[in-house]
């Protein structure tokens, strides 16, 4: 006997999960807020942009931006080599790099999931099988592979979403593969062995739903991730490729201009540092909400 | 024991036949290897002879088989840009990058022991708060970028030091540094929760009671533990440091293997590429197999 | 078992206050626990989980996890030094010298990483400042004493080598190798089979024989308490409600919950009857009754017993605190 009074709480692991985000611990608004905006930002790209990003004037190349010498609102953020406005590149850019973010979690964890389940609840060579599959994929460098197929496919919008999922995927079937194997062992579950429940059955209903914890943290803290990966490789020429506004790319193209134009390489970045950051914010919210265990993911 | 080092012997080497196949795999399926391979301006005799002497016309796993006999003989094929083979040129580049990918590390210890053992031991307070920022600002960060902006500030208007190159300790600094940085996030995170989850343990408790010093209990007793999994994390996170290391050698023009891989994705020089890539797996992957050697030598329960 | 002696206590600790400090506010787990321990007598610490004991115990030493909790008030006397008003340097010339404590789970208490010997040998330069030769010996000497066979074999080993008894009696060798007066054991033999368990409590009997250590022992078995205890302090809800010589409590119990704790325990002779349970639980520290902890579940609570606290009434080498026994001393 505890001194502690039990409270029931009512609702399956989703509304509980939910609950314990929303409610019980501190919202961190401004993270929570750049990241809503960056989600809008991405969705209404064509609305907010001031300019065309792909229209080229040559007379407005390499413009500083308003709060430099010789700047003006015109070109808030300034122009690149080529004249595009750089605000207006950056809001298509968010596009790009969000929806490559949410490509490659929902394949990735979807195939993660999926496999780090099957793994942990059939045990056995199966779960051999897929665990050394997957250390397989985390010891590969996804740059490295990025290069590989920029060389032999070419790059593109799905080289990129299939490397990082690549490595994602493996991430995901082990912590899930984690989970499954701590719950397998609880009593519910073993109830529902007892009760004659198949496999499948068990997974889905029993299973699945106290995963979504994890889950939850994963998909947020992965965020980050794929947008600074994605940007690299662009920055190096094997991931999306011009002329589609990427933040990598917009800093690789400043590169030469970096005494004479330092902004064209700044702004971009700038914009991932705060977008990544806000996420990985909200990422560790989630996270200390639902379960600080699970501070070592 | 030596069972274990045996089987973690004999899955290293599966893992990078597994890479090698990969590679293999994805050459093929561009279409034409032979284009991938042979400079542009040979002749149509000379691709048949190729295509012949590789057995293209051949069932696959017999090309693999190939594949895997020349390469035990060392021959990886020629590069297209130079002429040179392969070997020669990736060989000659190692060194520098494993020299930049230790000092990163190094410099990755350095800042993150201290950070994480504060932030576990004052947990919740400044220390905490500003180890944590860190290593969120850190994550945040793109290492590319990040040189880039290094560069343009201690390079380019403080001409402090060089932007770019390789030959003396100023050209080493900024590189390994970012590296470093770029490294030291994960670890301060991870040794910071290990930390606070050994302070709880209970033979820390007992080693109070016993009246040692809480300098002694943290940093005899409690750390000790605690750099287990950092161990594995690190060793882990080799993949991630070669990978960041990538992007920073081009960016600060390190002639490492990292920046020749980048070079001959430029220059679709495959056989180099692929070679390159074998030889980070190799490394990864023996990293790997070190890293779970010194499990056993640092946690005694793992050796019996 | 020796009578009450009269001699002056080793420890004696007045009104000692524990708060806990979380989310859901303040709790006062340790609210005003006084006692005292003699030399040479084991003084039985008796109570469900979650009363209270490990903290007090943990207090004593200013071990309590910081800055979850905090000592609020009190005082705990070793030989008329208060402790309490010592510095953090000053504490750690009392633990592991003068005071020793041994916790409950032997599988954890031990670092992994370390041999049996390098932990021995920590206090033992510690707190006797030996080296070489002499350290060795005095090492091998204390796990004879433990009775772990082959001494020099065991330094070398490390405690996942050892079975949980063994790693038992390794932490009691590391216990006493301050030759401390007073030890703490914190229900050193809860995670031990039967067996062992009587090998233990063997052993701490003897030790405290040869060398006249005063023993506040904390556990919630009534078999252990009858066969290691001379005294026993029942503590319900941060609390001392009960203390009494061994023989005079399990004899004629006075505090209700006393009575109802060993009402519960079960009978092996009479096996036909209904297992026992007290209705209800402990209030949560974090919301503490104004009167008697214990009234929501005794039989013969009162008005008063739910409004006031009832003080620990003195008589005859043992005090209750309980309303019943005001009039009658």
């Amino acid at each position: 006997m505890t001194s502690m009074t039990l409270q029931a709480k009512a609702g399956g692991p989703l509304r509980r999960g939910l609950r314990k985000i929303f409610i019980d611990s501190k919202v961190p608004l401004v993270p929570l807020g750049i990241v809503v905006a960056s989600l809008l930002v991405a969705v209404f790209a064509d609305f907010l942009v001031l300019y065309d990003p792909l229209a080229i004037d040559p007379g407005a190349a390499q413009l500083p931006p308003v709060f430099a010498d010789g700047g003006s609102w015109a070109y808030p953020l300034g122009t690149d080599r080529l004249g595009r406005d750089i605000l207006s590149r950056i809001i298509l850019g968010t596009r790009v790099s969000l929806s490559i973010a949410a490509a490659t979690i929902l394949l990735g964890g979807l195939v993660g999931t999926a496999l780090g389940l099957l793994a942990g609840y059939r045990g056995g060579w199966v779960d051999a099988l897929i665990m050394r599959t997957a250390d397989g994929f985390l010891a590969f460098p996804s740059i490295l592979l990025a290069l590989v197929l920029a060389v032999t496919v070419g790059p593109s919008f799905w080289v990129v979403v299939i490397v990082l999922a690549l490595v994602l995927w493996a991430r995901f079937a082990r912590l899930v593969r984690g989970d499954v194997l701590a719950l397998k062992g609880r009593d519910f579950v073993q109830l529902a062995r007892v009760a004659g429940a198949s496999g499948p059955r068990i997974v889905f209903r029993h299973i699945l739903p106290n995963v979504l914890n994890t889950l939850m943290v994963l998909c947020t803290l992965q965020v980050g991730w794929a947008i600074i990966v994605e940007a690299s490789l662009t920055f190096l020429g094997a991931g999306v490729p011009p002329p589609t506004p990427t933040w990598g790319g917009m800093v690789s193209e400043g590169l030469d201009y970096v005494e004479s134009a330092w902004w064209i390489s700044t702004m971009p970045g700038l914009a991932i540092l705060l977008i990544v950051f806000s996420y990985n914010l909200v990422g560790d919210w989630v996270r200390d909400a639902l379960d600080p265990q699970l501070r070592n993911i | 024991m030596t069972r274990l080092i045996l089987s973690r012997l004999a899955q290293a080497i599966l893992t990078l036949l597994m890479t090698s196949l990969i590679i293999f795999v994805l050459a093929r399926s561009s279409g034409s290897p032979a284009d991938l391979v042979l400079p542009s301006d040979s002749t149509p005799a000379e691709r048949v002879a190729y295509i012949e002497r590789m057995g293209l016309d051949k069932p696959v796993l017999q090309q693999y088989a190939i594949f895997l006999r020349d390469a035990v003989h060392g021959d990886f094929g020629v590069s297209i840009r130079t002429g040179a083979p392969a070997t020669e040129l990736v060989f000659s580049r190692i060194g520098r990058t494993l020299v930049l990918a230790t000092a990163g590390l190094l410099v990755a210890v350095v800042i993150s022991i201290p950070l994480g053992v504060m932030a576990a031991v004052h947990r919740g307070r400044g220390w905490d708060r500003f180890s944590m920022s860190f290593a969120l600002l850190g994550q945040s960060t793109p290492a590319f970028w990040l040189s880039v902006m290094l560069i343009l500030v201690f390079a380019v208007r403080l001409r402090w030091l060089p932007s770019s190159g390789t030959g003396s300790w100023q050209h080493f600094l900024l590189p390994s540094l970012v590296l470093g940085w770029s490294i030291s996030a994960g670890v301060v995170r991870l040794l910071r929760s290990s930390m606070l989850e050994v302070l709880g343990a209970e033979f820390v408790k007992l080693a109070r009671a016993k009246g040692l010093s809480e300098r002694t209990v943290i940093w005899k007793h409690a750390l000790r533990n605690a750099l287990i999994p950092v161990v594995t994390f690190i060793g882990f996170m080799y993949g991630v440091i070669i990978a960041s290391g990538v992007v920073i050698e081009v960016v600060f023009g390190w002639p490492g293997l990292g920046y020749l891989a980048y070079e001959s994705t430029l220059w679709r020089d495959f056989p180099v590429l692929q070679l390159a890539v074998l030889v980070y797996t190799a490394i990864i992957v023996g990293i790997n197999f070190f890293v779970d050697l010194a499990y056993g030598l640092i946690d005694p329960r793992v050796r019996s | 078992m020796p009578e009450t002696t009269t001699s002056t206590p080793l420890i004696e600790v007045r009104d000692l206050q524990t708060h806990l400090f979380s989310k859901r506010g303040v709790g006062r787990a340790v609210a005003g626990v006084s006692f005292d321990l003699h030399a040479g007598e084991t003084l039985g610490l008796v109570g469900e989980s979650g009363c209270g004991k490990s903290l007090t115990c943990l207090s004593v030493l200013r071990l309590n996890p910081q800055p979850a909790s905090r000592i609020v008030g009190g005082n705990v006397r070793f030989r008329g030094d208060d402790l309490l008003t010592k510095s953090e340097a000053e504490m750690r010339q009392y633990r592991g010298k003068k005071i020793s404590m041994i916790l409950q789970d032997p599988m954890r208490a031990l670092n992994p990483v370390l041999t049996i010997g390098d932990q021995l040998y920590e206090a033992l330069i510690l707190h006797r400042g030996l080296r070489g030769r002499e350290l060795r010996d005095a090492a091998c000497e204390l796990l004879e004493r433990v009775r772990i066979p082959d001494p020099a074999a065991g330094l070398a080993a490390y405690p996942h080598h050892f079975s949980g008894g063994m790693r038992q009696r390794v932490v009691g060798a590391i216990a006493m190798a301050g030759n401390p007066e007073v030890l703490i054991a914190d229900e050193p033999t809860t995670a031990l089979d039967v067996t062992v368990q009587e090998e233990f409590l063997e052993l701490l009997k003897s030790i405290q024989q040869q060398d006249g250590l005063g023993i506040l022992f904390v556990t919630h078995d009534f078999a252990v308490v009858a066969r290691m205890c001379d005294r026993v302090a029942v503590m319900y809800a941060g609390r001392i409600v009960e203390t009494a010589d061994t023989d005079t409590l399990f004899d004629a119990p006075r505090h209700p919950y006393t009575q109802a704790l060993l009402r519960s325990v079960p009978d092996v002779s009479r096996r036909d009857e209904r297992l026992f349970s007290i209705d209800g639980q402990p209030p949560s520290v974090f919301a503490p009754l104004p009167g008697c902890s214990f009234a929501p579940r005794c039989e013969h609570a009162t008005e008063r017993c739910r409004s006031s606290a009832p003080p620990p009434v003195q008589a005859g080498g043992r005090s209750v605190s309980c309303w019943l026994y005001e009039e009658k001393p």
